[in-house]
């Protein structure tokens, strides 16, 4: 009986080969994008879940609260992680994790290579992390001072394919040996790096409870209560910091993040690798699970309006002494079966596009991942899900068919499947529609971010950066060098990248109240920078070089800042400035608001100090000779730096990066919504085409009594714009509601306009009518003679 | 009223060429009531398609109210068909969305008849035809007969000059039969023209002319 049904199954899906190719094909579309998606949120998940000790490492982040602000820091104190190991049971072994500054290193027989990605690591760090070793021993690895872990790929640019261990490397007074090598940290890491430093190397660099500044991560012992545990670390506060802290009124706690979370919940823009952020997994989920439905709903809907012409089979079968059940069990079949079809399509499909796919979504998937258990395990129920799902409806609905009435002739009935199928064919619209207005609005957003005023201007704008281990006073004889080229019109000094953050310091503050500390962001600039960057003053001066007085004691302060501190004339105010030794500084000018921190964080108090020598180098260049002007660039850097890469960016070009990752999930997500669209279209095709079969004596009849063409095209058309119409009634509105709600994580915030929801209707609409057209234009034309004739 | 000049239909498909027409001539005289007869093949119904102007002859000449039409596009042949002619079917061929009311309203919405006379012209033919009381029911509620009376009604609502009926009783009881068959008659003797496919000789008795079709060749025409 099996063999029959199997037979049976594949003559008919031969014998209708246009009808089940659209059901493949958007089954195929719908299977291979939503095993893409759910790779991409698989992998999203797995972050840092390869430690074995993954559910007991927790990072430690440093809540301060002042008296009129309060923030979070990824970082603690440098004597943090020591002291607290020795203070509570509940932690097992800590390390702190610091970044290098960019540094060269040289092998003995000369090799030499500039690494900017090294970390300094405390000794058990191999005991909280877990990396495969290749060579040396982790529990070695890092006890003594000048000890160095490679990756694979590091020591390999040193060493080839040659032993590492034992071998030395020097990096400026300092010469290092390499302990271990350790595979690459996998992709899906929190933080990635290059090279391990020993953390005794440093030893010197005790750090105080005032400054933060490394990662701290804490193995905890078995069964911890990390919210507990974090109560307890309260108590802190008051044993090692109060003495500081406490009389300029500043609270510090620390919250613990299990290293499971920080990719996915953390969103800081600390972070040393950009993190993911949870929504998307959640919207990506959403999405292929709506790709699995749409292509679902398509094969049920397909499959119920063949029903009509499979009647005369099934009510044959069931003459002939069939149950129901086995008829069921044919359709079921049936449908699993196109389902296989389909998967071996979509992986073939997966197999095809994924270097596309993996340059959309910036993430590196290989093939293998497709025969892990999990993946297995997905792809056999997604075929069980499809089929039986796709399948059941129709194999019910048709297995009810009285053997009596099909015989008869009039078996033509169906009308409660086609109610079924106009409110399937309204869900999936509603799911397309809705889609394209969310991407619509998600680029809209991205386009309102990049576009908006920064309140400086980036035009134009060269970057050179100060090489490691040279004098930062050199970058001011650059300066002077580069400004005898007239294409260069202005050159600017400053310590912090603009528009992607500054540092953020307790600076004593003039008040109503006297002076009084608050966590003030600063930027340290020279005299040019303000004009550079074109950013307007709002009342006072900029600095300027003929005051002598500006160098140790000016300030610029922002409009926020003006107002947050409730200063009526910000001229003259003072602010402590701790450069080592206090100095009283005063405020210059007030400039207007302008975003030192990027498009993703609101406008913050911000203060400019003035000092002359900076790492940072602008340049104005003349757009109209740009050529000329770098190759005086060129040629003054290679003057002054003469064995150092000449590495120069457009600010503009720098500007775009921060938004690199949210415009690879708009992509990724647009590209979806796309494929959406179109298995949707399938489906509608593949109804419109059983619609104009079905009514053929209908349309005969109207023909004979005088219609014409364009009635008839109307008469079809008019159903299926009105199932588009109300789809797009319902997707507008939800979609508008969800998008303001994602809109609000945003500080700068696209306003919507009737535009980005009537594009999508107008679009949708119009593609319907097309498809439906060719149909009803097609049936409109047979002849009626053909259909009216009695069998 | 209708001519036909040496009529010839062939149907080709891949691999047969079928001659259902050969070469028919005949003349239908206006308030005419006429039965074309024959065995299952002859041409019958391949006839009753070109006199309804349904579809166009491969040769020969029709002559329709005194106009060559036999070249007539489809859209000539749908202006021409919708004021002058009414179908009538073996399977009655209602339109199963549409109640009886509607359904014999139908033609009179294709000729852009106002709404008013619309409504008129379908009342008084249902009441002629003894069929107002099932105005609001579907198709699947009514008798054989009374689905086959509504198909006439549906027929005759716009006043064609011609009717065409292909074997209007095929599918029904005898009563039945005899009941649409006094309808037809009586729409003749009221001067509307009939031309009628028929296997039954009893209701050949009907028309005032016979004209027998065997393979596609006219054989016999009997007053």
């Amino acid at each position: 009986m099996i063999t029959n049904l199997i037979k049976t199954a594949f003559r008919n899906i031969l014998k209708k080969f246009g009808f089940s190719l659209l059901n493949i094909l958007g089954l195929t579309l719908g299977i291979a994008s939503a095993l893409f998606l759910i790779m991409y949120v698989a992998d999203e998940l797995s972050f840092d879940r390869y430690h074995k000790k993954a559910g007991r490492i927790v990072r430690v982040q440093s809540h301060i609260k002042e008296t009129d602000d309060e923030f979070t820091w990824i970082i603690a104190q440098v004597p943090f992680g020591p002291q607290v190991a020795t203070d509570y049971p509940e932690v097992e072994a800590f390390s702190r994790l610091y970044q290098q500054g960019p540094a060269t290193y040289k092998t003995e027989d000369g090799k030499e290579f500039k690494e900017d990605n090294v970390y300094v690591a405390d000794s058990a760090f191999f005991d909280i992390f877990t990396y495969r070793i290749f060579e040396g021993s982790a529990d070695k690895a890092l006890r003594h001072p000048n000890d160095l872990v490679l990756t694979r790929t590091m020591a390999r640019r040193y060493f080839g394919n040659g032993p590492a261990v034992g071998k030395t490397l020097r990096s400026g007074d300092r010469l290092f040996t390499v302990t271990a090598v350790m595979e690459d940290v996998p992709k899906n890491s929190h933080v990635t790096f290059d090279a391990l430093i020993s953390r005794v190397t440093f030893d010197a660099q005790a750090g105080t409870w005032g400054n933060f500044g490394v990662f701290t991560y804490l193995l905890l012992k078995q069964g911890t209560d990390i919210p507990g545990f974090q109560e307890k670390l309260k108590g802190m506060y008051a044993k090692y910091m109060a003495s500081i802290f406490e009389n300029i009124g500043i609270k510090v706690s620390y919250e613990l993040t299990p290293i499971t979370r920080i990719h996915l919940h953390s969103g800081s823009s600390q972070e040393p690798v950009p993190p993911g952020n949870i929504q998307y997994v959640y919207i990506f989920g959403l999405v292929s699970f709506f790709l699995i439905l749409i292509a679902s709903l398509n094969y049920i809907n397909l499959a119920t309006a063949r029903a009509t012409r499979r009647a005369k089979e099934v009510s044959l079968r069931k003459v002939v002494g069939s149950g129901r059940g086995l008829l069921i069990g044919q359709f079921l079949a049936e449908s699993i079966l196109i389902t296989l079809f389909s998967l071996l399509l979509g992986i073939i499909l997966i197999s095809l596009l994924l270097p596309v796919l993996n340059q959309l979504s910036g993430k590196h998937f290989a093939l293998d991942i497709l025969y892990s258990p999990v993946f297995l395990a997905a792809m056999a129920s997604m075929v069980l899900i499809i089929g039986i799902l796709g399948g059941s409806y129709p194999a019910f609905y048709l297995s009810r068919f009285s053997p009596v009435l099909v015989m008869k002739g009039s078996g033509q009935s169906g009308r409660s499947g086609s109610a079924f199928r106009k409110i399937l064919v309204v869900l999936q619209f509603v799911i397309s529609v809705g889609m394209i207005v969310c991407t619509l609005i998600v680029f809209k957003q991205l386009n309102y971010m990049q576009t908006m005023d920064q309140g400086w201007n980036m035009k134009d704008v060269a970057t050179l950066v100060l090489p490691d281990n040279e004098p930062v006073s050199q970058m001011r004889v650059m300066k002077e060098k580069l400004l005898l080229s007239p294409y260069v019109k202005k050159v600017a000094l400053t310590n912090d990248r603009i528009g992607e953050g500054s540092g953020k310091v307790i600076f004593n503050m003039e008040t109503s109240e006297g002076m009084q500390p608050r966590g003030i962001n600063f930027s340290i600039v020279d005299q040019d920078f303000i004009e550079t960057m074109e950013i307007p003053m709002v009342s006072g001066r900029d600095f300027s070089s003929d005051f002598m007085s500006d160098t140790v004691q000016g300030v610029v302060v922002n409009e926020t800042l003006a107002r947050r501190l409730a200063w009526d004339e910000p001229i003259g105010k003072r602010v402590q400035l701790g450069d080592g030794r206090l100095v009283m500084g005063r405020v210059v000018g007030v400039m207007k608001d302008y975003h030192q921190t990027g498009m993703y964080s609101g406008v913050e108090s911000l203060m400019l100090i003035y000092r002359l020598d900076n790492p940072i180098l602008y340049l104005k260049l003349d757009p109209m000779n740009t050529e000329a002007a770098m190759k005086h660039v060129t040629e003054v850097w290679n003057g002054i730096f003469p064995n150092r890469p000449f590495e120069c960016t457009f600010l503009a070009d720098r500007f775009k990066e921060q938004f690199g990752a949210d415009r690879n999930r708009s992509i990724v997500f647009s590209s979806f919504t796309l494929l959406a669209l179109f298995i949707a279209c399938l489906g509608l095709l593949g109804l419109a085409f059983f619609t104009v079969e079905r009514r053929t004596r209908e349309i005969g009849v109207r023909k004979v009594f005088g219609a014409s063409s364009a009635s008839i095209i109307r008469l079809i058309n008019r159903d299926f714009v009105i199932l588009v119409g109300i789809a797009i009634a319902i997707a507008l509105p939800v979609s508008g509601v969800l998008m303001t709600n994602w809109l609000e994580d945003y500080v700068y915030r696209y306003q919507m306009n009737v535009f980005v929801f009537l594009w999508p209707a107008l679009i949708t609409l119009a593609l319907s009518l097309i498809i439906v057209s060719v149909q009803s234009w097609r049936s409109a034309n047979a002849n009626p003679v053909d259909s009216l004739r009695d069998e | 009223m209708i001519q036909t000049i040496e009529l010839t239909k062939v149907f080709r498909t891949d691999e047969v060429e079928t001659t259902a027409l050969n070469k028919v001539s005949l003349w239908i005289k206006k308030g005419e009531f006429a039965a074309i007869m024959g065995p299952s093949g002859c041409g019958k119904s391949t006839l009753l398609t070109l006199l309804g102007l349904l579809d166009n002859p491969t040769s020969g000449q029709l002559i329709f109210d005194g106009k060559e039409v036999s070249k007539y596009s489809e859209k000539q042949r749908t202006l021409l068909r919708k004021s002058n002619i009414g179908f009538v079917f073996q399977s009655f061929n209602l339109i199963d969305e549409l109640n009886v009311f509607e359904n014999i309203e139908l033609p009179l919405l294709y000729q852009k008849v106002p709404v008013a006379n619309r409504k008129k012209m379908t009342e008084e033919v249902m009441e002629r035809m003894s069929i107002s009381h099932r105005r609001k029911h579907f198709p699947q509620q009514l008798s054989g007969g009374q689905q086959q009376r509504v198909a006439i009604c549906r027929a005759v609502v716009g006043n064609p000059l011609l009717i065409l009926a292909d074997e209007p009783t095929g599918n029904l009881d005898s009563a039945n039969g005899e009941d649409v068959m006094n309808l037809l008659k009586q729409l003749n003797s009221e001067g509307t023209s009939i031309v009628m496919v028929t296997h039954s000789p009893k209701d050949a008795s009907y028309a005032g002319r016979i004209i027998k079709l065997f393979d596609g060749h006219l054989v016999a025409e009997t007053e």
